[in-house]
């Protein structure tokens, strides 16, 4: 309450708004962190202008003042070869915010240095953080912040996002920077320097290049980057791009001579011995399948006893509501169109929360790179590489959020066949459709059940990356250059905000598409004739279509509910429960369809079918926004529709030889 | 002597020369710490042979044979199957049991001095202490090898 009435007095406060801060910085350096402890929770998700990237910005104030912060994409350079750089290097350009902050990693402070003279050619007011220290006093690195300071002409702080060693201090001195300044280093060779000064003279007078810092435009030219070459209209026919970078790293050391001391052997720690394991030749795939099978497994057997807990108050809930209200359509809709059908998807909260933590853990501890390591050649016979399977893991949770992460896929070819064949990984969404069917049908074995899905899942992804990509390119595959970061022990806070930033997506679905569908659900099946669900609209829709899919053995239930699943796969199970009136008589969906005839080979073709049918309404509408073209839209529609019937009917006509 | 980074061992290190990827790759590799003139180290190959992990500036980067290929680095250990005419003291065998049986045979063994005679773009035509033997470029490419004029460091 206390927490609550503060932020009541904070809001009504007027604060200055003095501008905007960027954070800048390699992947891996914990900018995230460092965004999350300078905005607390005052933070929202937006997209940069054009694209589908995520934007994160905060609020950092104090006193009376207020700071808008932004995350930038992390980068290793401000080239523009790919989205993630160009991005970056667009905003800062574009929007030219007050205050650039370059995180740094205090273990590996070379490298960051470099991406900080790059962002320090093209403009001044920038401050250098230097992260990690904590892990650097483990290693008995020694860095002496006011000797770098002197050298970089600009403020360096010292300080660790995972302690919060030195945060208070770094807070302060950006509140305290007086905005307007700027360090030309000039670390180049005679003769580059020469051309430098040549080229800026030449940009200096031009009216249309004025926004620009010329001798960054100069120093781009020189790189013989491909964008700003075009804007200038000047191209020179060497490319100094090598030795412009290796003049950078030789003033980089120079400056690092008398400020960082980083103890010359590396010992064999814990870091090594742990790589040793996770990307051995034999155990590193052992332990890859181990720990998918793992998080599977997991997330199936502790959420159970938290659904049941849902599902039983759930239950009482709408018998106290029908009891309550007199008028019986009011009544109805209320206990079951919406508690029955927004509960039956709220059940599965408990094993969609648990499936993201896993999977939170397995990425804050630096674990994917090297899943994506290990399995790579795996991917390469595939025409795809280990980072788009990152983004095709990611796909176990969400394919929205899969589509989305294709976007830093530097190769636009390999964007386009991991957006279309991401949908078959199999998403959180059909995880309760697989647990409400597989539970009654394969009882004790549902869990292996469910595990051969997803198996079949990645088989299918497989085949049609190949499929698509021999379809639409006939291209090289792309390349793999990626960081393996060092291990981290996962902070339990930021694992709760990843959990809950991720959750929170399907919370919000089943608080609007889930309700709405569960509404029209119930309308269309509970009138013209109130009550009587086999002469519904609902049912006429279902017997209208089962024709089609009489081959596979479907019942109109079944169809009907594969409709209204294309909005939401998750409402394939809340369709089901009002259809089979399964709230009234107090069983699962799944028991009535086994009383109304269906059988296990049944239940797994209708599995298959909801693994790979149609994607669903958000997925579709980003993946018509990330690939561009409809064509590739109705590609993965029909694609999609046709692999789920066809396999779905192999599997029936097998069940009905064996039976 | 000048060799793709591709080639090594693991465990080698090498000091890159020159870097022969388009623009689009080259930039994110100098922006990683690849620039001539640094030291790079072959960690590790991924458990299906390809890619393989280096280290280089204290990171561990992740790099596929086909752009290591185009990486052209200085070290004093390199695969037999791209070695040039002249004397090499055999540094390791990456092959199975069998391969080594059968190259033991030829007097190939980590320590044992060679000369190449004949250097083809797919086999090598090699002396050693049993006699002369043409070796086909899938033997040559398991056999790592360093120029007899090094002395290890050790």
């Amino acid at each position: 309450m206390k927490e609550k009435n503060k932020k009541k007095a904070e809001q009504s406060e007027t604060k200055i708004d003095v501008g905007t801060i960027a954070l800048l910085g390699n992947p891996n350096v914990g900018k995230t962190s460092v965004f999350n402890l300078l905005t607390g929770m005052k933070q929202y998700v937006a997209n940069w202008p054009g694209v589908t990237v995520e934007k994160r910005v905060g609020k950092m104030e104090k006193e009376n003042m207020a700071f808008k912060v932004v995350d930038l994409p992390g980068t290793y350079t401000l080239g523009a070869n790919s989205l993630d750089e160009k991005i970056t290097r667009d905003y800062l350009i574009e929007e030219a915010p007050e205050i650039v902050v370059v995180i740094a990693d205090a273990v590996n402070l070379e490298r960051s240095l470099y991406l900080l003279f790059q962002v320090l050619e093209m403009r001044g007011d920038v401050i250098l953080a230097i992260n990690s220290i904590d892990e650097a006093k483990k290693e008995n690195i020694f860095i002496d912040p006011e000797e770098l300071q002197q050298h970089l002409g600009i403020p360096v702080f010292l300080m660790s996002a995972y302690t919060g060693e030195g945060v208070e201090d770094f807070i302060k001195g950006i509140f305290k920077y007086n905005i307007g300044s700027s360090h030309v280093h000039h670390m180049f060779s005679k003769e580059l320097e020469n051309k430098i000064t040549e080229l800026s003279s030449i940009f200096r007078n031009k009216e249309e290049l004025k926004d620009y810092d010329s001798r960054w435009l100069s120093i781009k030219v020189l790189e013989g980057d491909e964008d700003i070459c075009k804007l200038t209209g000047i191209n020179l026919k060497r490319n100094f791009s090598s030795e412009i970078s290796q003049l950078r790293y030789e003033h980089i050391k120079y400056i690092l001579k008398e400020s960082y001391k980083k103890p010359g052997k590396e010992k064999w720690g814990m870091n090594m011995a742990t790589d040793h394991v996770f990307t051995h030749k034999y155990l590193g795939l052992a332990i890859f399948f181990s720990f998918m099978y793992l998080v599977f497994e997991i997330t199936f057997t502790f959420g159970e006893p938290f659904a049941l807990m849902i599902e039983e108050g759930l239950g009482a809930f709408g018998t106290f509501i029908d009891g309550l209200i007199n008028i019986e359509w009011l009544a109805n809709v209320l206990s079951e169109g919406i508690v029955g059908g927004v509960g039956a998807v709220l059940v599965f909260v408990p094993n969609i929360f648990i499936l993201f933590l896993i999977m939170g853990i397995l990425e804050e501890s630096g674990y994917l790179p090297r899943a994506a390591f290990v399995v790579d050649k795996a991917m390469y016979t595939l025409k795809l590489s280990g980072r788009s399977f990152m983004s095709l893991l990611l796909g176990f949770g969400c394919n929205v959020t899969s589509i989305m992460s294709t976007r830093s896929i530097s190769e636009p070819q390999e964007r386009i066949v991991t957006a279309i064949v991401s949908p078959f990984i199999s998403c959180s969404a059909r995880l309760p459709v697989y647990i409400m069917i597989a539970g009654v049908f394969f009882g004790a074995r549902a869990g292996i059940v469910i595990f051969s899905i997803y198996l079949f899942s990645i088989f299918i992804t497989a085949v049609s990356s190949i499929f698509i990509n021999k379809l639409l390119f006939k291209g090289k595959p792309a390349p793999m250059i990626m960081e393996l970061p060092r291990y981290r022990t996962p902070k339990i806070s930021s694992l709760i905000q990843y959990t809950w930033n991720r959750g929170k997506h399907f919370l919000k679905k089943a608080g609007s598409i889930i309700l709405i569908a569960s509404i029209v659900i119930w309308f269309l099946s509970y009138f013209p004739v109130p009550g009587n669900i086999a002469e519904s609209f609902a049912a006429k829709i279902g017997h209208f279509l089962e024709p089609i899919f009489a081959p596979i053995g479907f019942t109109w239930e079944m169809v009907t509910s594969l409709i209204f699943g294309v909005a939401a796969k998750e409402v394939i199970v809340s369709t089901l429960s009002t259809l089979t009136l399964s709230a009234q008589t107090g069983v699962s969906a799944a028991a009535e369809l086994m009383k109304s005839g269906l059988t296990q080979f049944g239940a797994l073709a209708f599995l298959m079918f909801v693994l790979l049918y149609v994607p669903c309404l958000p997925t579709l509408i980003v993946l018509k926004n990330e690939t561009g073209k409809w064509r590739y839209l109705l590609l993965s529609i029909v694609y999609s529709f046709s692999l789920a019937y066809v396999v779905a009917l192999i599997i029936s006509l097998a069940g009905r030889l064996f039976v | 002597m000048l060799c793709p980074l591709s080639e090594l061992p693991a465990g080698a290190k090498g000091k890159i020369i020159k870097i022969d990827l388009p623009d689009r790759f080259s930039e994110r590799l100098y922006g990683l710490g690849f620039v001539p003139g640094e030291q790079v180290e072959v960690v590790r190959k991924a458990p299906l042979g390809d890619p393989t992990v280096y280290r280089i500036k204290g990171t561990e980067i992740t790099l596929r044979d086909s752009q290591a290929s185009e990486i052209y680095v200085k070290s004093d250990i390199t695969n037999l199957s791209v070695a040039h005419r002249g004397e090499y003291i055999v540094d390791s065998l990456s092959g199975g049991y069998r391969f080594r049986e059968n190259v033991n045979r030829m007097g190939i063994r980590p320590g044992s001095r060679i000369r190449v005679l004949l250097s083809h773009v797919n086999k090598k035509f090699i002396e050693t202490n049993k006699g002369k033997f043409w070796l086909p470029f899938g033997k040559s490419k398991k056999i790592f090898v360093r120029e007899s004029s090094y002395e290890r460091k050790k």
